[in-house]
């Protein structure tokens, strides 16, 4: 095997202008078919088309450990659909990390936080209960 | 200079068609019935690399991406006690066969265990194994088909095929080659890829990603590959990556590279369910079968000690 003669960059953009084109066809294709899939596409498509979201987190309930859950509107683009861009604040100071494990956020708490499907599953920062901490827990999308 | 493990290698040596012995002559090895010759330093018991050329390309191109003596870390060796449950001291001093050797990630870890190792490989993946084991006395590699092995029945005390009985036209068909050439008692451990998740999607997407020229669509994942990892807060790429699982396991944008192309590129991709594969092992006769972890299937089980 000959791996020492490389070809000059040019030819591999090429190549790579090729293959990407190539794959999105047969990609669109099994999208189109169903054999793939992607139940987060028709969120992505409407996201540059929609307000911005922002709001309050209420009818906030206790699920496990140090995790806590609220509902969001399902239109948002959620770690399910690939990635939130939610951003979960405990007054004015930001919670984080986000795109955490549920279980993680159970068990270790501290602010982790988690957007899936239609709910956010969220820690405060000092594993208070936010219901009765007196602080005020609201979200708003990043652009 | 030949090898120390070649005395234990040359017993059990023989014809893949007519099972005859083998003697080692003029940089070949002869039977009554055929000649394989030696290239390169290799042992070739087959013509070519048939339908595995793209594992030719990667395993030549990423000779070292995944070796742990060139990572100077354990992520292969903990992978492979996950993926068979065979540790240090099961296999220390025994022959071992790895069924798919590749550039040589699991016979790096088992012979610096102490075992003598065989590592076959249809592909001239062969090449790059031999190049990193050349100074290692208890490595023997040779380019073979798992369907047509050059080795005698009862001739080794492990085996395994991690990643690779998938890839060949027929998984159950290849893995029951694997299992009459344990000695009674000997344990064999093979992990095929699951039947679900991301194995599904890609599923879809071989038949029409084999078809690219290895060297195109390598070049496509050395763009994309790094591309995609430093985008992957944004939903498109989110999105991107449900349609097209793209690898991030955490070990270097060098191996997810190899890892993506690995994913897609060969012309066989066999999916399974545990339960599948575990049949495969009662079918066989095998007993104490079991999974070693959590990858489900991982299998492992051991042949009879009054198997005939």
């Amino acid at each position: 095997m000959n791996t020492e003669s490389r070809p000059g960059s040019v030819v591999i953009f090429g190549q790579v202008v090729l293959v990407s084109i190539y794959l999105l066809i047969v990609g669109l294709w099994l999208l189109i078919a169903g054999r793939i899939k992607a139940e987060g596409i028709g969120k992505i498509i409407r996201r540059p088309f929609r307000p911005t979201y922002a709001g309050e987190l209420r009818d906030i309930r206790h699920d496990d450990g140090n995790c806590w859950i609220a509902t969001l509107p399902c239109e948002l683009l959620s770690d399910k659909d690939g990635a939130s861009r939610l951003v979960v604040c405990e007054d004015d100071r930001l919670l984080g990390p986000a795109h955490c494990g549920h279980e993680d956020i159970r068990e270790g708490g501290g602010g982790r936080f988690s957007h899936w499907g239609a709910q956010v599953y969220f820690s405060t920062r000092d594993n208070s209960d936010p219901r009765t901490n007196g602080r005020r827990y609201h979200v708003r999308e990043l652009t | 200079m030949d090898k120390p493990i070649l005395d234990r290698v040359m017993p059990i040596l023989c014809d893949p068609i007519t099972g005859a012995s083998l003697r080692k002559e003029e940089g070949q090895f002869i039977s009554e019935s055929g000649r394989f010759p030696i290239i390169r330093a290799v042992p070739r018991f087959v013509a070519g690399d048939d339908y595995v050329s793209s594992f030719s390309f990667e395993w030549n191109t990423h000779y070292r991406t995944q070796l742990d003596c060139f990572r100077s870390d354990r992520s292969s060796e903990e992978q492979f006690i996950k993926k068979t449950g065979f540790g240090p001291g099961d296999l220390r001093g025994k022959l071992v066969l790895d069924a798919g050797v590749g550039a040589g990630r699991y016979t790096d870890v088992v012979s610096r265990w102490g075992a003598d190792v065989i590592g076959v490989d249809l592909s001239y993946a062969v090449e790059a194994a031999y190049k990193n084991f050349v100074d290692r006395p208890n490595v023997w590699i040779a380019q073979a088909d798992i369907g047509a092995l050059p080795f005698k029945p009862q001739s080794f005390d492990a085996i395994f095929s991690i990643g690779v009985l998938h890839h060949t036209p027929d998984t159950e068909a290849y893995f029951k080659k694997l299992v009459p050439l344990l000695k009674p008692g000997g344990s064999i451990a093979i992990w095929v890829y699951p039947k679900e998740g991301d194995y599904l999607i890609r599923n879809e997407w071989i038949r029409f990603v084999n078809k690219i020229p290895s060297h195109m669509f390598y070049a496509w994942c050395r763009w994309f590959v790094p591309w995609a990892q430093a985008r992957l807060d944004r939903p498109l790429v989110g999105l991107v990556r449900r349609v097209f699982p793209f690898s991030t396991q955490g070990l270097g944008v060098e191996n997810d590279i190899l890892d993506t192309f690995d994913g897609y590129s060969p012309k066989y991709h066999g999916i399974h369910s545990p339960e599948e594969v575990e049949g495969w092992f009662h079918d066989m006769g095998l007993q104490q079968i079991r999974r070693p972890s959590d990858w489900k299937t991982c299998v492992r089980g051991i042949r009879s000690a009054s198997h005939h």
